[in-house]
């Protein structure tokens, strides 16, 4: 079963899968946290109410989240040339990751935030914290323990996705088992490049898995 | 100190509802050094009441008055240092899960801006002011009620405020806690001549540590005063119903009737009893200790008739169980 497997090819697909992956879990990070902090916040009752700017990014994260993930990604390669320079290749896939991660992901640190006690809020106000303080002070440390958790489910989907887009001119385990594997009639190379996708969700779930126990201190 | 001069509150109405009216012209003075109590039954408008004094609620109509500044005129950031000037402490204390005991208590202390060293000092004061310099970095899911409650307070104190907002502090708590946070509340008021609001719908709370009290009811301060005198002449039909609901305890203690000792299991002949002939049953004491030996004394009083049936049921016609 493992014969005939290119393990020079296995190692760039996983490098590649890898690359794509942390790349695109870092952006889906660093945009969709500010952005469900956003969402929060600006909501009625919160402490920094603004219903424009909340049905405004509520809807454009709807847009997102309604359309389907190949869809992203024929719409977005497009896209990547002007962004990231190149329409193909494993930095061209993060753009479609990100857009499709990152406003699934602000909802659920959206989630996360709502679910603190209001009077957690209240009590900081209360001592005189500004908004910024409640929103690195309270909020973020208070919800952390979803943020992470939320983060990891979010990583082993763009694991999945990443395979996906891969297929499409990415690159990565996902394009190397299609190609090397199922159109050259190698079962080897296609059980390879499965096998190491599940070992990736596997450890990212359990290392995921500890911080939040590590973080989580109710 | 404080001045609360005719204010209205209302909340906009919401889905279909109508305008909610809070507060509906209220006027109270709260003098510097009170220990001033708020009663009145829920939803009467306390902790709007209260609110209203570090201005998480702005007046609808009226103003509030906090030590010479009117608060709803106040910037936001004026706002924000006379908040540091005015703690306050809730039911469910607030705290915050993810912080240590130490670093509950030093976040008012960097929302103020203290450098570290200094915030390390004083949490370390208040700390061992409250009594939990030992649970310095245990986090609040591992305390008890009155501890996380003095965290609540050590917090509160960090930035020696000159005002002490209570909103039913020590209504989560145990009568025995709540004894011990009312003592340090009382402690704290001499210490640093505080001055203490605090909500409340229990009036022993109130006899045991306010001098000045109100009574509210649908939004309107119905009586307000000294304790001593609302205590001994009270006006209004509510406050007379407050007053009341104290003297069950000094009654309490009756030694009429005759105490009767009976198996846990049997518990359930007392309510057959109750219900054939009538018979008031109160719970003296109780033990769960094994299999044989649980029991349960019961003081039962009543006619001849009424305590030869209790007999016959419970210890099979002797006089003694
Ligand atoms: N944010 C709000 N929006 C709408 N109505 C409110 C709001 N806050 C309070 N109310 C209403 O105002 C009235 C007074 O509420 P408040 O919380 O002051 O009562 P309370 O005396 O503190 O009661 P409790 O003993 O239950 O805490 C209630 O009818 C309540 O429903
Ligand atoms: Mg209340």
């Amino acid at each position: 079963m493992l014969t005939g497997i290119d393990w020079n090819q296995v190692s760039v697909a996983l490098g590649e899968t890898l690359y794509m992956v942390s790349i695109s879990t870092l952006f889906t990070a660093l945009l969709g946290i500010p952005l469900g902090v956003m969402l929060t916040v600006s909501d009625r009752g919160y402490f920094w109410e603004n219903m424009w700017v909340q049905r405004t990014l509520g809807t454009i994260v709807n847009i997102f989240r309604a359309v389907p993930f190949i869809v992203l990604v024929l719409f977005l390669f497009p896209v990547a040339e002007f962004l990231v320079g190149t329409t193909l290749g494993p930095t061209a896939a993060t753009v479609p990751l990100i857009a499709g991660a990152a406003p699934f992901y602000a909802r659920m640190v959206e989630t996360a935030l709502r679910e603190i006690d209001r009077g957690v809020i209240e009590a900081a106000q209360a001592m005189g914290a500004s908004r910024l303080n409640i929103i690195w002070k309270v909020l973020l440390p208070e919800a952390m323990p979803a943020i992470v958790s939320g983060l990891t489910v979010t990583c082993v989907s763009l694991i999945s996705f990443s395979a996906m887009a891969g297929i499409v001119g990415g690159g990565g385990l996902g394009d190397a088992a299609f190609r090397y594997g199922f159109q050259s009639f190698n079962d080897g190379m296609l059980y390879i490049c499965g096998l190491l996708l599940v070992v990736m969700v596997q450890l990212i779930q359990m290392v995921g898995d500890w911080l939040v126990r590590r973080l989580d201190k109710r | 100190m404080i001045q609360i001069k005719e204010v209205v509150k209302t909340y906009p109405a919401r889905d279909g509802g109508s305008v909610v009216t809070a507060l509906d012209g209220v006027t109270l003075t709260i003098n510097r050094g009170d220990i001033f109590g708020i009663v009145g039954y829920s939803g009467a408008g306390k902790s709007t009441l209260l609110r209203l004094i570090n201005g998480l609620e702005m007046p609808t109509k009226g103003e509030v008055i906090v030590d010479g500044k009117e608060i709803s005129r106040l910037k936001e950031r004026e706002l924000r240092q006379a908040r540091q000037k005015i703690g306050m402490i809730f039911q469910h204390f607030h705290l915050l899960w993810s912080r240590t005991v130490r670093e509950n208590v030093a976040f008012p202390l960097e929302v103020a801006g203290l450098p570290k060293e200094q915030i390390r000092k004083r949490v370390d004061q208040l700390l061992e002011r409250v009594g939990l310099a030992e649970r310095a970095d245990a986090y609040p899911s591992q305390l008890s009620g009155g501890q996380k409650q003095r965290v609540g307070i050590a917090r509160a104190l960090a930035n020696e405020p000159d005002i002490l907002l209570c909103d039913e502090a020590t209504s989560a708590l145990d009568p025995e806690t709540t004894a011990s946070i009312l003592q340090l509340l009382k402690e704290i008021h001499r210490e640093m001549g505080i001055t203490l609001v605090l909500i409340t719908h229990e009036m022993s709370v109130v006899r045991q540590i306010c001098n000045k009290m109100a009574v509210m009811e649908n939004g309107r301060v119905v009586e307000t005063g000294m304790v001593s005198s609302i205590f001994s002449q009270p006006q209004q039909a509510l406050t007379k119903q407050f007053v009341k609901e104290l003297q069950p305890s000094t009654q309490g203690d009756d030694t009429s009737g005759e105490v009767v000792e009976l198996p846990l299991g049997d518990a359930d002949k007392l309510v057959a009893l109750a219900k054939e002939h009538g018979i008031r049953f109160s719970v003296v004491s109780g033990a769960i200790a094994g299999e044989q030996d649980d029991c349960l004394r019961v003081r039962v009083d009543g006619t001849e008739a009424q305590m030869q049936a209790v007999r016959q049921v419970l210890c099979g016609g002797e006089r003694a169980c």
